[in-house]
């Protein structure tokens, strides 16, 4: 479902040429749970934003359902990214002056659907998430463990394939971190979304059914549990 | 993206920042009123002035001259090589018989001046300056009266008198001027000769205030005894002697223009009121577009003002338009998005602008008409036509759009990842 096909990705910061991604070749099946482990500026978040069509290869090619995006327009890349997959920041990125349900409602704003049908979605996305009672409020009205969930049906919303989570427990405590987790779990086991989770740690790592390790743009080790 | 989101989207962006977009938009304001209340007094006053103008010179008549431009002078020597054009020659009686016979013509008058020294009312010292005029019927009658009735056109010592002769020679109201006697002074051509007649009307009806406010109209055979004193010459304006200028009068306003056409192939000049407007019209309009670009140069500096505030809206946003691009929003709908709410700043400008200078005008005109303006109940000073207000918010609105295009464009290329990664 979605391959990486000699992946790779430099940056020229300066007189220097930085490797983001080298070479990287990766297959993912149809509702796997992959976790990816490593420190930062290990590459792991530029794999998941070419993923997700954010961010393009400099070279090798990104199947995703036998279509490569890296020959993808913009109009088909945004397509792709509103109705596909899902993404999860660690911050959030929850819009300040919309209400949990306006926020969970943006992506459908992009693909023309009826204020009204729009609403209905956001709902029954919150009431996935738990959140249902809180859709009045504005994210600083919000915990943090919270604002997650809203980020988190935000990103369900549109029913993607794909969820990219790109480190989404980082801002919040240990405990409120598990049930986030536990949360996408659930959305990869029950709904069969294929779950990407970058992660510092190692412990979700560890009881991952397939965990990736990086570090300076290789995947320097695979661990099938 | 549905339009009504869009709308909701820009409206909502500016309405985070209250302050600033109202700052924005008075600028916009500022040009907008400007242009507004500029174009909208030509108006009223090219309104006032075509008004005035139909007043005195019926449509369906038209001045002929032997000359081109009769009335304009010319600057340095020059040599004359065509002597019956450059020099002015009276008409003869063969010209206006050849312009009687130009078919559309009902009619040809002699164009008389009326020359007169001073006015008095009747047992009398005082004397008062006026301006003495004659035509025929159809001109006459399109004086308005505030009271009285025409005199008929083969009449004699009967006159219609301007409004402020009232109060000039102490009559109490239009009605008491009914009746009352006047003695027109006539002086000579020769100055040294110092022989006067005094000509005596009977007052038949008072003129509403016009712009010409010394007007005393007498009928045509008293004209044409005082031009005879006035030059010595007792053979003026009869058909020996017609003159410089004619007034012809055509069967129908519509066929003047071929009629004008039919006696300037006689080797005559003519000028048509038609004519005579277009020129009005024409100083209005260089003047309305010469004192608008002030307002332009407003809406300029205004435009300048919004490329400032997106620019800053679009800094503010970067991780919201990171996120947009993130669920989906197209390179197209967030430079959409940018530009409509430029565009939104220059329609609410646009829109304010004309109703300030919409309010201003008509306080303009409430003054106006109180004072200075009293005698003439009909006149705006201010006028604006649906089209003015259509137009300038239109034209604030297009102003902004273009602002917009440059910030829109920068939101739109912002690359996703660094967007989202901006603090």
């Amino acid at each position: 479902m979605i391959r990486l096909d000699k992946v790779s990705k430099t940056y020229q910061v300066g007189d220097e040429t930085v490797h983001a991604l080298s070479t990287i070749d990766l297959a993912v099946a149809k509702g796997e749970f992959v976790v990816v482990v490593g420190p930062s500026g290990s590459g792991k978040s530029t794999m998941l934003h070419i993923i997700g069509g954010l961010d393009s290869p400099t070279s090798g090619r990104v199947i995703i359902d036998g279509r490569d995006l890296s020959q993808a327009s913009d109009r088909e890349l945004s397509r792709y990214r509103n109705g596909s997959v899902g993404f999860v920041f660690q911050t959030f990125n929850l819009h300040p002056t919309y209400n949990a349900l306006e926020n969970v409602a943006l992506p459908l704003i992009f693909s023309r659907v009826s204020p009204k049908r729009r609403l209905d979605l956001a709902r029954q996305a919150l009431e996935t998430v738990g959140l249902a009672q809180r859709a009045g409020h504005r994210p600083n009205q919000l915990s943090g463990g919270e604002r997650q969930r809203v980020g988190i049906a935000r990103a369900l919303v549109a029913q993607p394939k794909i969820i990219l989570a790109d480190e989404p427990t980082g801002n919040l405590d240990s405990k409120t971190g598990g049930r986030i987790i536990e949360l996408l779990l659930r959305l990869n086991r029950e709904k069969g979304i294929t779950l990407f989770l970058v992660t510092h740690d190692l412990d979700i790592a560890a009881h991952a059914p397939r965990a990736l390790f990086m570090r300076d743009g290789v995947i320097v080790e695979e661990r099938r549990g | 993206m549905r339009f009504s989101d869009l709308a909701a989207m820009s409206f909502s962006g500016l309405w985070r920042r209250r302050l600033r977009t109202s700052l924005t938009i008075l600028a916009v304001v500022i040009g907008a009123t400007l242009i507004a209340l500029v174009i909208s007094l030509g108006n009223g006053l090219q309104s006032f002035i075509v008004d005035q103008f139909g007043l005195m010179v019926p449509q369906d008549s038209l001045t002929v001259s032997t000359v081109e431009r009769a009335f304009s002078g010319r600057g340095g020597p020059h040599e004359i090589t065509v002597t019956e054009v450059e020099i002015p020659q009276p008409f003869t009686q063969q010209d206006v018989a050849r312009i009687r016979a130009t078919p559309g013509v009902e009619r040809v008058d002699f164009a008389m001046a009326t020359p007169a020294l001073y006015i008095s009312p009747q047992d009398s010292e005082r004397k008062f300056s006026l301006l003495a005029t004659t035509g025929p019927d159809y001109e006459v009658s399109l004086r308005q009266l505030v009271a009285g009735g025409y005199f008929a056109e083969a009449a004699s010592g009967q006159c219609l008198i301007a409004y402020d002769y009232l109060d000039a020679f102490g009559w109490a109201d239009a009605e008491s001027a009914l009746g009352q006697q006047v003695i027109i002074t006539v002086g000579k051509l020769n100055p040294y000769d110092r022989d006067t007649n005094q000509y005596s009307f009977t007052v038949v009806g008072v003129i509403q205030s016009t712009l010409n406010a010394a007007e005393v109209l007498i009928p045509m055979a008293d004209a044409q005894e005082m031009a005879r004193y006035y030059q010595d010459n007792p053979r003026l304006y009869t058909e020996e002697q017609p003159g410089f200028l004619l007034k012809v009068k055509v069967t129908d306003a519509t066929i003047i223009d071929r009629v004008a056409r039919d006696i300037e192939a006689l080797g005559f000049f003519t000028i048509t009121p038609g004519e005579i407007l277009d020129e009005i019209n024409s100083v209005f309009s260089v003047i309305q577009i010469g004192l608008s670009a002030f307002g332009v140069i407003a809406l300029v500096v205004a435009a300048i003002g919004i490329v400032n505030t997106l620019l800053m809206a679009i800094h503010e946003r970067t991780r919201e338009i990171g996120v947009m691009k993130a669920v989906g929003a197209t390179k197209g709908t967030v430079r959409l998005m940018f530009t409509m709410e430029g565009a939104a700043l220059g329609f609410l400008g646009g829109a304010v602008g004309v109703g300030l200078g919409y309010v201003l005008g008509q306080l303009l005109n409430i003054i106006g008409s109180q004072t200075f303006l009293s005698g003439f109940p009909n006149f705006q000073m201010s006028v604006f036509p649906l089209w003015l207000i259509f137009g300038i918010i239109a034209l604030t609105t297009a102003i902004s759009l273009v602002a917009a295009l440059y910030p829109a464009n920068r939101a739109a290329q912002l690359d996703p990842v660094e967007a989202l990664r901006y603090e």
